[in-house]
């Protein structure tokens, strides 16, 4: 009994920061632009396959490659931002259908050029094996994740809570018209915003992907987690993202090592949503500002 | 000068016997010259295991052409983008068979697919005869063309049958396992999908031909004498083993065998396996892209020490001369080899056999009825995996008809970049060992490399 509690308690750490980094950027974009970032999914893969083009393809160093491939996630960002947000921000059905064309436009030209039997992959295996936790071994890579998450939900709480730039991103978040009234330079903040919020999906996929699916078509898989985790927390607001985030980690870990029924995790996981918000339609915590 | 008796009667001999063998040439019937051979092929382009499939079966198209054809004549093909779905199916179906006038039809899809397909196919074939092929998993197929031959003979599942691949193939793994590997206690993870029901559960199924058993994957290796300390189901699609891989662990499990098809996640298992708790525990996992050799990229090296079936290697035990060859070509092509993607080539190759041996007989090589009997008589002497022996459509035995009695491949060891050894011949166990002709192994196969364990090969 003890082991099983020990192992719960563990890989609720685990689970629950993995979906934290998988949905942090899409709350901080719901939070403070106040859309559903439907082509969130291409941020998880830009990164990825964008590194192992400069890498494989180009011929740069690893290390370069890394840095150019979040360069081009943050162009792609802006050009979005440009071209789609500030184009249809007061028309959202066209926006939604735009920002889903542009994910799938991403997605096909990736599995054109690099299907699955390309056989892309990343070497950021950092710690391979496990490392010991007290009488566990734990996989070392996805304790990485985790930390790695944590320390991402950090700084951005500390940007929002500690600096200026964070306090007009709450100020609009909490009030579109008001911050407006103040004289807020909107298309710098929804920038910043929009490439900010790129960073956490494109670290967690270079970190995940030595132990987790890599194909074309992971984008829209992490996708779904993080709109599980946003919606149950409260679209847009990062505290409720965090318990979220946890919740869901709980009910996987209780699920499989508790019960020892791995396979019903993602249905419990959805049930427990489903009671959360017919009980808290705006999800854990209120969605008025992005923290 | 008077004959001798003797002679007399040898000259008598052999006047009757150059009659008789003149007679016997003059009055063998001729067949009527084949008019032409359309294949059809329907399959998704867009998914590249998928696409390997129809290039496959390209491939075998090129070759025959290229050595003449069928009794002289080209195959012409045409290709059809079902996108995996029943209405773009049926109707790719309806077009190929009724406007192209398709006489061979080779799908790769899902089950649901042929289901449909045979059903309009019942009422094309009367007017518009035709053999329809699919390489696939689905006893159903099978019993229906059992049950109900008159209304479904066109309809062939170019696979194994569902008894050899659920229970023969996991019998030869698990036997595999034990001797060669050397475990004990085993766990068993089963994709939760409609194919691996009997896997799960066991089947019995009664048909015209008799009664088809199919024993749960536990019970088998209950009785290759093996302690099943775990078993679970995970859904396709799944993302997170390491539960799974965890509570195998927990449970003491020396090797884990994961049922799985191409739905399952086989890299993100694999990886997740490599960095888990369980990464000292030998794993196999059934299908998907550990079927290829570029699977030790795709994982990032994470396969190292993993055991499966591979059909990609270029020097693949040559069951028939087209193996090696046809491995190479499809590599050229940038193109990757599954087992099915064997089977889609060697499907053309069978039906070139069929129509040539109905003309042998001096039949009508156009008339489909007598092409389907062939197909149901003559081995594929050309098939890449089976040998000639277990490459036949007609064995009425556990459920066989109309699809083969399976292929049990040899067990490889992922033991470095671009190090895939033979660690188990696959057939040695003796539940199936007669199936196989004598001489099979020596013939075929080469010698075999000691298993190492995982472990062992990290450390290099």
């Amino acid at each position: 009994m003890y082991a099983e509690l020990v192992l719960t308690l563990i890989y609720t750490f685990i689970f629950g920061s993995l979906y934290l980094g998988i949905a942090l950027g899409f709350s901080i974009i719901a939070g403070i632009l106040r859309i559903f970032y439907i082509a969130y999914p291409v941020l998880f893969l830009i990164p990825a396959y964008g590194t192992w083009m400069f890498w494989r393809d180009v011929g740069l160093s690893f290390e370069l490659s890394i840095i150019l491939s979040f360069a081009l996630m943050f162009a792609v960002s802006v050009v979005i931002y440009k071209f789609v947000i500030n184009k249809f921000l007061e028309v959202e059905d066209y926006m939604l259908v735009a920002f889903l064309l542009v994910f799938l436009v991403v997605q096909e030209v990736i599995n054109l050029v690099y299907p699955e039997a390309a056989g892309v992959y990343l070497p950021t295996l950092i710690i391979p094996g496990t490392i010991d936790v007290g009488p566990l071994k734990i996989p070392g890579q996805f304790l990485l994740v985790s930390i790695a998450s944590m320390a991402m939900m950090a700084l951005y709480i500390a940007l929002f809570v500690k600096t200026k730039t964070g306090l007009i991103m709450r100020a609009i978040s909490q009030s579109y018209l008001y911050s407006k009234v103040m004289g807020i330079n909107f298309d710098l903040m929804f920038v910043i915003a929009m490439i900010i919020a790129s960073i956490p999906p494109g670290v967690v996929m270079l970190l995940i992907s030595p132990v987790w699916a890599f194909n074309p078509h992971i984008g829209w898989t992490l996708f779904a987690y993080g709109i599980m985790v946003a919606v149950l927390g409260g679209l847009g607001n990062l505290r409720g993202t965090i318990i979220a985030a946890y919740v869901i980690g709980f009910v996987h870990s209780v699920v499989a090592f508790a019960f020892y029924q791995p396979r019903l995790g993602s249905l419990i996981c959805l049930i427990v949503v489903v009671v959360i918000l017919a009980l808290r339609p705006r999800g854990l915590a209120r969605a008025e500002t992005v923290w | 000068m008077a004959i001798s008796r003797t002679v007399l009667a040898a000259i008598i001999v052999v006047v009757v016997v150059v009659i008789g063998v003149a007679a016997y040439f003059l009055t063998l019937p001729t067949a009527p010259p084949l008019r032409s051979v359309k294949i059809a092929l329907l399959y998704d382009p867009t998914i590249p295991v998928l696409k390997a499939q129809g290039e496959a079966a390209k491939v075998a198209i090129e070759e025959i052409n290229a050595g003449g054809g069928v009794l002289g004549v080209k195959i012409e093909y045409k290709e059809w983008n079902t996108m995996r779905k029943v209405d773009v199916a049926l109707a790719a179906y309806r077009e190929a068979v009724v406007d192209w006038g398709a006489q061979y039809v080779i799908l790769e899809g899902v089950s649901e697919e042929m289901l449909a397909l045979m059903e309009e196919g019942a009422k094309l074939y009367p007017k518009y005869p035709h053999v329809l092929m699919y390489v696939g998993m689905a006893g159903e197929v099978t019993i229906k063309v059992i049950n109900e031959y008159d209304k479904y003979k066109f309809a062939f599942r170019m696979f194994d049958a569902d008894y050899d691949a659920n229970v023969l193939r996991p019998a030869s793994i698990f036997w595999d396992a034990k001797n060669v590997l050397g475990v004990s206690k085993i766990a068993i993870l089963i994709e939760d999908a409609a194919w691996t029901l009997g896997a799960r559960q066991g089947l019995r199924v009664e048909t015209k031909h008799g009664v088809i058993e199919q024993k749960p994957l536990r019970d088998i290796a209950k009785e290759i004498g093996l302690e099943v300390v775990y078993e679970a189901a995970f859904p396709v699609g799944e993302k997170n083993f390491i539960p799974y891989l965890e509570t195998a662990y927990a449970k003491g499990a020396e090797y884990i065998f994961v049922m799985s098809s191409w739905y399952t996640d086989c890299v993100t298992l694999v990886k997740q396996w490599s960095a888990s708790i369980a990464r000292d525990i030998y794993l196999e996992p059934y299908g998907g892209p550990n079927h290829w050799t570029i699977f030790w990229d795709l994982t990032g090296g994470a396969a190292l020490g993993m055991i499966s079936g591979v059909f990609d290697i270029e020097d693949y035990p040559p069951v028939s001369p087209y193996t090696q060859s046809f491995v190479k070509k499809m590599h050229q092509r940038g193109l990757r080899v599954d087992m099915s993607a064997h089977y889609y080539y060697s499907a053309v190759y069978h039906i070139k056999e069929a129509i040539e041996y109905v003309a042998k007989l001096g039949k009508d090589p156009n008339n489909i009825d007598e092409v389907i009997k062939a197909l149901e008589t003559v081995p594929c002497s050309s098939h890449t995996l089976l040998p000639k022996e277990r490459a036949v459509l007609g064995s009425k035995e556990r459920g066989r008809f109309h699809s083969y009695p399976g292929c049990i491949p040899p067990h490889f060891q992922f033991q470095g970049k671009d190090k895939i050894v033979l660690v188990g011949y696959g057939i040695e166990n003796p539940y199936f060992r007669e199936q196989y002709p004598e001489n099979f192994l020596k013939q075929y196969f080469g010698a075999l490399m000691p298993p190492k364990k995982p472990a062992e090969l990290r450390k290099g």
